[in-house]
């Protein structure tokens, strides 16, 4: 299993923000960010939606996906899940896409 | 085994004679009570019942011959049964019931049929009999199957309603919806929908499919589904990758020459489904590749592989592009997110069922995001 976090703030998340993020979380995750242009091809590959929202004094927040995208090792979509998904249906969705054996052919 | 045969045969014997005695000579007439037997016959459930008064008198029914070690006809004309029966849906059992009478009373025990049964997928209202010899003979000869060897059966069907004396004779190879709608109509009340045929829900096929849409209803979907799961056969969506096209052609023209052979694929097949064998269909090798041709055409499309390309074009937190090696052979589990997130706003950060109020304000992204297939109307903005 990968587990990946795509960051949608380029201006922000440099490699080095999320070296030091990712320290709070388990080494196995990587963390991704790239130009606008890439992350809006990474977010376009699963439709996810995001925007930036301008807040007080010039800062800026994002509204974002809360969902969670799963794919296969055969590279299919497996579904979704997200904060108000029950942990134990997160639980059982990771448990199948962990389970589906690789098809041949 | 031959014991047990022998006890179960005595007991509806002893029941048979008891019921003679006690039965009346009803008005002469055909098809009504005194032409049809009322003798007691058995259920794959062992349950004794009289084919005139329990089966027949008040009852809309299809009735086929057949018997459990036929190789040939029987089991694609049973199977039909088994797809029409599918097609009648809560009327089975209700208003319609099927008969499957077998020819060989001898042999054929409840609890063969039971098996027989359950591997046609038979539902409520459709019993498979059997009986004392010459009770089941009495029954053939007045429905007109008077054949003397067991192949030489009749593989017509009898439609009939008990309560008007109407019956009819169909065959079961013949077209389904077609065949369904005949029964139907043996009920006064259902009459109108005959002369007001329901649309066929499918689209018609291409007219270049078209023989072959045919042949795998009339051959095939009996026992076959394409991609619907194992019915009284395996499902066929994807046969053509599981196995190979010469194999296959010779497996469909003749399935008998492939058990004899010791074939290992027929014969772990033959264990798996081990009540009905697949019977030669009179299908030819060339006919058999253009059905393989239609199966393929009719299996549902495989999901479409997506490109991680757009994944492997971003940088990690070593300041290093994605390694293809990293995703390779592996599940994945996304998420999109920032660090800046405030822990204060972060219900505002998220698009949820609970949307924030910058996305309540474009009440078209909210909707977007409860509905998938439109969510690409939000372009991701940078």
């Amino acid at each position: 299993l990968q587990v990946l976090f795509i960051s949608v703030d380029s201006d922000r998340d440099t490699p080095e923000v999320l070296k030091a993020y990712l320290a709070s979380f388990h080494p196995g995750i990587a963390a991704l960010t790239g130009t606008p242009a890439q992350i809006a091809a990474a977010a376009a590959l699963f439709e996810a939606p995001y925007a930036k929202v301008p807040a007080a004094a010039g800062s800026f927040t994002y509204d974002h996906s809360i969902k969670v995208y799963l794919v296969d090792a055969e590279r299919h979509r497996f579904g979704s899940v997200d904060l108000n998904t029950e942990p134990e249906a997160r639980l059982q969705s990771v448990t199948r896409l962990l389970g589906r054996p690789a098809q041949s052919g | 085994m031959q014991r047990v045969l022998r006890l179960w045969t005595a007991a509806v014997a002893a029941l048979g004679l008891a019921m003679a005695l006690l039965a009346t000579p009803s008005a002469a007439g055909r098809w009504d009570g005194s032409y049809v037997p009322n003798v007691p016959v058995v259920t794959q459930d062992g349950k004794v019942l009289r084919f005139w008064d329990d089966l027949i008198k008040d009852k809309i029914f299809v009735i086929s011959f057949f018997y459990t070690s036929c190789t040939q006809i029987c089991p694609l004309a049973t199977a039909r049964l088994s797809e029409l029966q599918s097609t009648l849906g809560d009327a089975m059992g209700r208003d319609i019931f099927f008969y499957t009478i077998s020819v060989d009373p001898e042999n054929d025990t409840p609890a063969r049929l039971k098996t027989y049964a359950e591997a046609m997928q038979a539902g409520p209202g459709w019993l498979f009999l059997t009986g004392i010899p010459e009770d089941i003979k009495a029954i053939r000869d007045k429905l007109g199957d008077r054949a003397k060897a067991l192949n030489e059966h009749r593989n017509e069907v009898l439609l009939g309603n008990g309560a008007t004396g109407e019956w009819q004779r169909d065959n079961p190879l013949s077209d389904l919806p077609r065949l369904g709608m005949t029964i139907r109509a043996m009920r006064a009340d259902w009459r109108a929908e005959r002369a007001n045929p329901p649309r066929a829900s499918e689209p018609a096929p291409l007219a270049n499919t078209a023989s072959m849409h045919a042949m795998f209803a009339k051959a095939c979907a009996g026992c076959h589904s394409i991609g619907r799961g194992d019915r009284v056969g395996p499902d066929l969506a994807g046969v053509a990758e599981r196995r190979q096209t010469d194999w296959l052609m010779r497996f469909i023209a003749n399935p008998d020459s492939l058990r004899r052979q010791k074939d290992p694929i027929a014969l772990a097949l033959m264990h798996k489904y081990p009540t009905i064998r697949m019977p030669a269909m009179g299908i030819s090798e060339g006919e058999a590749l253009d059905l393989l041709a239609y199966i393929q055409v009719q299996q549902p499309k495989k999901p479409t592989q997506l490109s991680l390309d757009a994944l492997l074009a971003l940088t990690t937190q070593d300041g290093r592009p994605l390694s293809a090696s990293r995703l390779a052979g592996r599940p994945l589990v996304i998420a999109f997110g920032y660090t800046h997130c405030p822990m204060s706003v972060q219900s505002r950060c998220w698009i949820g069922p609970t949307c924030s109020k910058n996305w309540a304000r474009r009440a078209n992204a909210c909707r977007s995001y409860s509905s998938p297939s439109t969510a690409t109307e939000i372009r991701p903005r940078s």
